[in-house]
């Protein structure tokens, strides 16, 4: 009962963290409540009982990525850049008209299919031995995929750098 | 069914925690000065009361007189924000610390630690990675280019060394197996060889380097100071601040000081573990047993924890007054050329040893 | 602009490791914790001994700061509160104002009268130094023809009012042997 109410409470500060992030005006703003959002997800996965995800997502998202936005966004000479209110073009409105439809599509079909989380699902889930076991035995390949293009990306950065360098 | 003798005890165990890091965080205030002053043959504060003992209590008070300045261009919501952003999560990352084993009381065990987490280290570097925003936020929304500066450099140097921290703390998850902070102290106590007790910084020295210098820089303490750096930017994030904000600050680094001292005390010295003592008292292996009550030996632990934490705490201190600030270049040089490569070193090295069987 | 280059010194392997090196520095530190020289004075409860009150007395001066502090002496250049000297029980001074014009601060002031004294015509009436205004310089000194004011090694001064700080002939006469 209370993960329920728990679960609509994040879920719905989580929708409206996300959205503020989209329309707040202010860069630094609009990271500050992707962080939140972050945090509240982290918060779901612990509703779920997984706190290993919940504590990755805190360290991963908030802690290292949220940190690298913000030291671009704090960059910015905010004054010029983004004091110009938002203009609702027709192609503006057209987009959200379409986001409403796609999210009550989703919505309808989520209702059918989707059900609540039960608190804990599977023995174990998400802790720390069952995801380390499940990347390094069951999909080993595709996680040492996903961190090779993790390396040509630093190798990209890098090659971006000392180009500019050379000029 | 709740307990509610257990969720009163517990309650009131944080509580004490949070009370005796405040005062820590006092107390150290003085220490810092008294002990700089000694380290270069001065007094330092010792008019309020015995040997300036209430100097704390002063500067809080001053703290609190003090006119709260908000500059004019400064982003008041944000302002406002940072300080706390910076103090919460300090206070925070203690909850996880274990600074006993178990406490028999009245046919209850009580674990001597708020909150025995599964995956305490982890939770300590997500809250402790929380702790940044404040020094980001709080120097971006001073609207002070010095303030700025310190914000970026804080954030650069936060990044980079988060990375050789995790690095060196795998090492110690290898050995011991385990993420819950308990469990690790628990077995620092296991005997190497039947003789020595298998402290983290006898099983992984590099990794203790690493971890070391990581930390000290995670809290931005000299030689790692940058973000603060008194003699470049003024003040570094808080130039602009006054009065509490001011405090928080502060106080928010001396708390990250003491999770500091305890992390390193619990991950490479054992945490409350006393060498050769159990829940029973001293076995000594082919020497004999030393019998003592429990309660005995939970104080006992405790005790050495905060032995170990106090050394830690003066350690932090000492180093202060000791070395000279990093050039900015040298210290990102030293994190990402030194530090990281020696932490896969160490992570290669200790998985080479756990195959062989040595520890 | 001319170019300037500096050569980097080469570390050997003891110094390029740093950490024998941090705690090489950590010892000195430690040491100098446990071990310290008395330099700095507890100043209410423990006071310097103010030694030899003129500078006509001065002895060879000790430049040694620790050995003075061990000692709990104040130097003996020191330039404290002023003095003027009076020979038996006559003043020097012939109220020549030669001090109060070389004052940078305007901080004596002299009103002469005539001198009991037969051997000199003029000796102050009143003979006022401002200590709040005095930047203890020194100049008053220099500038005595008759070696009549002096500064002492007298350091404590302090008061509740600053008319207290205006001292006058009385209170400066210091009588030397």
């Amino acid at each position: 009962m209370i993960n329920h109410v728990l679960f609509y409470i994040t879920a719905v500060l989580l929708v409206l963290t996300y959205t503020y992030a989209v329309i707040a005006g202010n860069p630094v703003y609009s990271a500050l409540a992707m962080g939140g959002a972050f945090f509240l997800t982290s918060f779901l996965f612990v509703l779920l009982g997984a706190p290993f995800l919940a504590v990755v997502q805190v360290i991963i998202y908030v802690g290292a990525m949220l940190v690298m936005f913000l030291f671009i966004i704090m960059m910015f000479d905010l004054n010029r850049s983004s004091s110009a209110p938002v203009k609702y073009k027709p192609s503006t409105i057209f987009s959200y008209v379409l986001t409403m439809i796609i999210l009550l599509v989703a919505f309808y079909m989520a209702r059918g299919v989707v059900k609540m989380p039960e608190g804990f699902t599977v023995v174990g889930f998400g802790s720390a031995e069952n995801v380390g076991f499940n990347l390094l035995r069951y999909y080993l390949l595709p996680f040492e995929l996903a961190s090779f293009i993790l390396l040509v990306g630093v190798f990209g950065a890098i090659t971006f750098i000392k180009k500019r360098d050379r000029v | 069914m709740v307990d509610y003798i257990t969720v009163a005890i517990y309650t009131l165990m944080s509580v004490l925690v949070f009370v005796l890091i405040l005062m820590t965080v006092a107390f150290l205030t003085l220490a810092e000065r008294r002990v700089s002053a000694f380290m270069q043959d001065r007094l330092g504060p010792n008019r309020v009361g015995p040997w300036g003992l209430f100097q704390p209590v002063a500067d809080g008070l001053k703290f609190i007189m003090k006119e709260d300045v908000t500059p004019l261009e400064a982003n008041k919501v944000l302002y406002t924000v940072a300080p706390l952003l910076a103090i919460i999560p300090a206070m925070l990352t203690f909850a996880v610390v274990p600074f006993g084993h178990d406490l028999f009381l009245h046919g209850r065990v009580i674990n001597l630690q708020i909150a025995n987490f599964n995956v305490g280290i982890l939770y300590i570097f997500a809250i402790a990675s929380m702790g940044i925003f404040g020094i980001i936020i709080g120097g971006w929304a001073s609207n002070n280019k010095y303030s700025l500066l310190g914000g970026l450099r804080s954030a650069s140097q936060f990044i980079s060394y988060e990375i050789s921290m995790g690095l060196a703390v795998i090492g110690i998850l290898m050995v011991y197996g385990s993420l819950k902070l308990n469990d690790i102290a628990l077995y620092q106590g296991s005997l190497w060889f039947n003789a020595v007790p298998k402290w983290g910084v006898l099983v992984q020295p590099l990794g203790f380097i690493v971890f070391l210098v990581s930390v000290f820089a995670e809290t931005n303490r000299v030689p790692f100071d940058l973000p603060e750096a008194e003699s470049e930017l003024v003040g570094g994030y808080h130039t602009e601040y006054s009065s509490m904000k001011f405090a928080f600050f502060f106080m928010g680094e001396y708390a990250n000081m003491i999770t500091a001292s305890a992390l390193i005390a619990t991950l490479y010295f054992g945490g409350w573990q006393v060498p050769y003592l159990h829940n029973i008292g001293f076995i000594i292996p082919k020497l004999g047993i030393v019998h003592l009550q429990q309660w005995l030996v939970a104080i006992i632990e405790v005790l050495s924890f905060v032995v170990k934490v106090g050394f830690f705490l003066f350690f932090f201190l000492w180093v202060r007054w000791t070395l000279p600030r990093f050039r900015f270049d040298q210290l990102t040089a030293l994190g990402w050329k030194v530090l990281i490569p020696l932490g896969i070193l160490n992570i290669v090295i200790t998985g080479a040893l756990i195959m062989l069987r040595i520890i | 602009m001319p170019e300037k280059s500096m050569t980097k010194k080469k570390y050997n392997f003891k110094e390029a490791l740093y950490l024998i090196e941090i705690l090489r520095g950590l010892g000195v530190t430690i040491k100098h914790f446990f071990v310290r020289k008395k330099f700095a004075i507890n100043y209410p409860e423990e006071t310097l001994h103010i030694v030899g009150n003129t500078q006509q007395t001065m002895k060879v001066m000790d430049k040694d700061a620790q050995k003075l502090i061990d000692r709990m002496e104040v130097t003996m250049n020191y330039r404290g509160k002023h003095a003027l000297l009076v020979d038996g029980d006559l003043g020097r001074c012939v109220a020549c104002k030669m001090c109060e014009t070389v004052c940078p601060f305007f901080a004596i002031y002299i009103e002469p009268e005539e001198s009991p004294d037969p051997r000199k015509e003029r000796s102050p009436r009143i003979f006022e130094v401002d200590l709040t205004r005095c930047a203890y310089c020194g100049y008053c000194v220099e500038a005595c023809p008759e070696n009549a004011i002096t500064m002492t090694s007298f350091y404590s001064l302090v008061a509740r009012q600053r008319p207290e700080l205006s001292i006058q002939k009385k209170e400066l006469r210091t009588v030397i042997k």
